[in-house]
């Protein structure tokens, strides 16, 4: 591969190896997410080829950007838009001493990154803090599609083998198969939360995996980072973490949230 | 070539789900004729269908045929990663009311979901959901809740339309608030994906080849227990990859399994692994072809597969329309029928769908293509009338007739035996037009 020159590793994901890498003739520094191809293997992964798919059709500025696609008998190369670096790392660094405002532009980019996936039709539905990009001028990219698909209307029954423990939302958790958008929007809150309410719903003791235990203990960064999260904060992020689905918030209806009437309109309008 | 060896089938993949099955006591069920083995039965798989002499691997489709037995059995054990039950299917699609099973009943494996404990014997979840929306709308078009809007939406004639979402807006599986606007992008975005007259170019190809290759896509898709989608997806695919390339009649099916093998990874929970699609091809082509094929395909389509499709449409609409289960399975019928046929792949998805509803909906004798469904569809009754007759003659005189996977699958009663349904008269279709009530000016005097 001769068009780009790898810098170095920044990831190392479940099916590919990502590295910050730069383009020779332009001189741009790219990321290329890279997959083995085994000759007795499969193929194309789904989960790449579900990825590079809903990439290709989801072109937004708060959604990681595919430049191209490399595909040999051998691998599989994906090149993104490099960004800085992802949250988890960012929250490390912070200490716990984010700035509200940044939190805020951040959880606003993060609900219109998903309202544009869920408006076409697509769930994320691998939301945490390592899928999320972010830039030195502050701007939050959706990454990792890996686990993501189109939905159909209605609904179909899903998988509930997806999101990371920590951020799957308490149906799911419990077996759900029928899912929808408001998988994310879980995982949305969980990111910027602490431990959800216990609120429960009925019909969640019938769901096959429910034990009644607490299991949502969500590992927390939020309120060590912000303990004193304005009220309106609270408000949505407890909007967000409702337990039942059908009474979650949507994208939509979560950037509307007043918590936002004071947002830079820089942000806003993007 | 044709000498036997021991295959390394799905079966193996499949085996601890197997186990799994056998430890809860299910594993009977696998044994049990399936849905469409005693069709296979009765037909022999021996027999040549003349339009296999169009195709010079003939002997990999018939024997392919042969394996049917086999493939379901792996159908059902390449489903991994899942919590399954075996359920008994009932004749209806839908949940019978009582839960109990009638007399003929097969078995089929389940997944579990948030709704399937309380509705055991439901067909599928798919289908459970659907006639649970059929259920829900009836209730909520009676109820009072109903929203006429008025707008100046399709062809700038006020329509009066009943808001089909508004009373879905909290129900996070019909996802009303995002509903409408997803279908209007999926009909500016079917645009995207033209497929050209390339018969006209594709001098080693015919139409009877491509409805050969059809008919066998929708066998696998019956017997890898394939989401519609799947299948839809993939023909889709091979249309567009042969809209660019050309391709020897020798590689026709090596590109309508490699198509599938893809779709099936788009669209499938647990896709059948590569080596069922070599078996499926009675091994008339190597891993390392079908591997490249993926490869040339995909590059040819750019990667770019998330197409919207007739399928999709085609539920959406039958939902604005408020049709039974019965008058959708009899469009989707109708819909999958055209699939075979050549002249209606250059025709939008999305009037495909609509074309087929309006005509199930004339044969049904139900419902009028009212304004609801014009700013739903964005088709008048008249721009698809030209297509409904087309389809009409497709399935009262198919134009490939000893092709007959698709007639004989919904003349099962898990169809509601839709195919058995006569179709209409040229007398009959056009007296079947819907006598407009609401506003004057669409009174189509033209
Ligand atoms: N475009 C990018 N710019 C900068 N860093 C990136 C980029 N894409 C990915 N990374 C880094 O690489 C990591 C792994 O990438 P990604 O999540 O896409 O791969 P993955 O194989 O799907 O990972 P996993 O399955 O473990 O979630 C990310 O968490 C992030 O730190
Ligand atoms: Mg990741």
């Amino acid at each position: 591969m001769q068009k780009y020159e790898k810098l170095e590793k920044i990831g190392e994901g479940t099916y590919g190896t990502v590295f910050k890498a730069k383009n020779r003739e332009t001189q741009e520094i790219i990321a290329l997410k890279r997959v083995r191809l085994d000759d007795d293997d499969e193929g194309v992964p789904s989960s790449a080829l579900r990825e590079i798919c809903l990439l290709k059709e989801l072109k937004h500025k708060n959604i990681v950007r595919l430049y191209d696609v490399l595909h040999s008998e051998k691998k599989l190369t994906l090149v993104f838009e490099y960004c800085d670096q992802d949250l988890k790392k960012y929250f490390d660094s912070c200490n716990g001493e984010i700035d509200p405002d940044v939190v805020k532009s951040f959880l606003y980019q993060l609900l219109r990154g998903l309202a544009f996936c869920h408006c076409h039709n697509v769930l994320h539905r691998d939301l945490k803090p390592q899928n999320l990009l972010i830039n030195k001028n502050g701007e939050l990219k959706l990454a990792d599609f890996g686990l993501a698909r189109a939905f159909g209307i209605p609904v179909r029954c899903y998988s509930a083998e997806v999101v990371t423990l920590w951020y799957r939302p308490p149906d799911v958790l419990f077996g759900a198969k029928l899912y929808s958008t408001s998988i994310d929007m879980w995982s949305a809150g969980c990111i910027f939360a602490g431990t959800p309410s216990e609120e429960t719903w009925s019909g969640l003791t019938q769901l096959p995996e429910y034990k009644p235990y607490p299991v949502y203990n969500v590992q927390t960064n939020w309120q060590q980072v912000v303990p004193n999260l304005p009220t309106k904060g609270r408000d949505l992020l407890l909007s967000l973490l409702v337990c039942n689905p059908g009474r979650r918030i949507s994208a939509e209806e979560g950037m509307q949230h007043a918590y936002f009437s004071d947002l830079n309109p820089a942000i806003k309008q993007g | 070539m044709a000498t036997k060896r021991q295959k390394p089938t799905a079966l193996q993949h499949g085996k601890s789900d197997q186990l799994a099955l056998e430890r809860k006591g299910m594993k009977r069920g696998l044994e049990r004729p399936m849905v469409g083995v005693g069709k296979l039965g009765k037909e022999s798989p021996k027999k040549k269908r003349p339009a296999f002499g169009d195709i010079t691997n003939k002997d990999s489709f018939t024997k392919a045929l042969a394996k049917k037995t086999q493939l379901k059995k792996k159908a059902v054990t390449t489903k991994k990663n899942t919590t399954v039950v075996l359920v008994p299917k009932t004749t209806a699609p839908v949940v019978s009311q009582d839960g109990k099973t009638s007399g003929d009943v097969s078995w089929e494996v389940v997944e579990l979901s948030q709704g399937s404990q309380s509705s055991q014997g439901s067909r599928s979840s798919e289908s459970r959901t659907e006639a649970e929306n059929a259920k829900n709308s009836g209730i909520a078009a009676a109820a009072s809740s109903q929203q006429v809007v008025e707008s100046n939406d399709v062809s700038s004639d006020s329509l009066k339309w009943v808001d089909v979402d508004a009373e879905h807006l909290n129900d996070p599986m019909q996802v009303g608030v995002y509903a409408a606007h997803i279908f209007s992008y999926y009909k500016e975005r079917e645009t995207c994906f033209p497929v050209t007259d390339y018969l006209t170019w594709q001098s080693d190809l015919a139409p009877g080849m491509r409805a050969v290759l059809v008919d066998w896509l929708v066998e696998i898709q019956e017997n890898f227990e394939l989401n519609h989608e799947t299948l839809y997806l993939a023909v889709k695919l091979v249309d567009l990859y042969l809209s660019k390339a050309r391709t020897k009649r020798e590689r026709l099916q090596l590109v309508g399994a490699t198509a599938l093998f893809s779709s099936c990874k788009f669209d499938e929970r647990c896709p059948p692994v590569l080596d069922d699609f070599l078996y499926i091809c009675d091994d008339a082509y190597t891993r390392s072809e079908l591997l490249e094929m993926e490869r040339r395909i995909l590059k040819t389509l750019d990667f770019d597969i998330g197409i919207p499709l007739s399928y999709r449409f085609l539920r959406r609409y039958a939902k604005c329309a408020r049709m039974s289960m019965e008058t959708l399975t009899l469009s989707r019928y109708i819909l999958e029928s055209s699939l075979m046929d050549y002249a209606y792949t250059r025709t939008s998805d999305s009037k495909m769908a609509a074309a087929t509803l309006l005509l199930a909906m004339k044969m049904k004798r139900c419902a009028q293509w009212d304004d609801t469904m014009i700013h739903y569809t964005g088709y008048r009754h008249d721009d698809l009338m030209p297509l409904v007759r087309d389809l009409n003659t497709t399935i009262s005189a198919p134009p490939h007739k000893h092709l007959n996977t698709i007639r004989t699958k919904y003349s099962h009663r898990v169809f509601h035996e839709v195919a058995k349904i006569s179709p209409l008269s040229i007398m009959q279709l056009e007296e079947g037009a819907p006598k407009m009530t609401s506003t004057p000016e669409m009174n189509h005097s033209a």
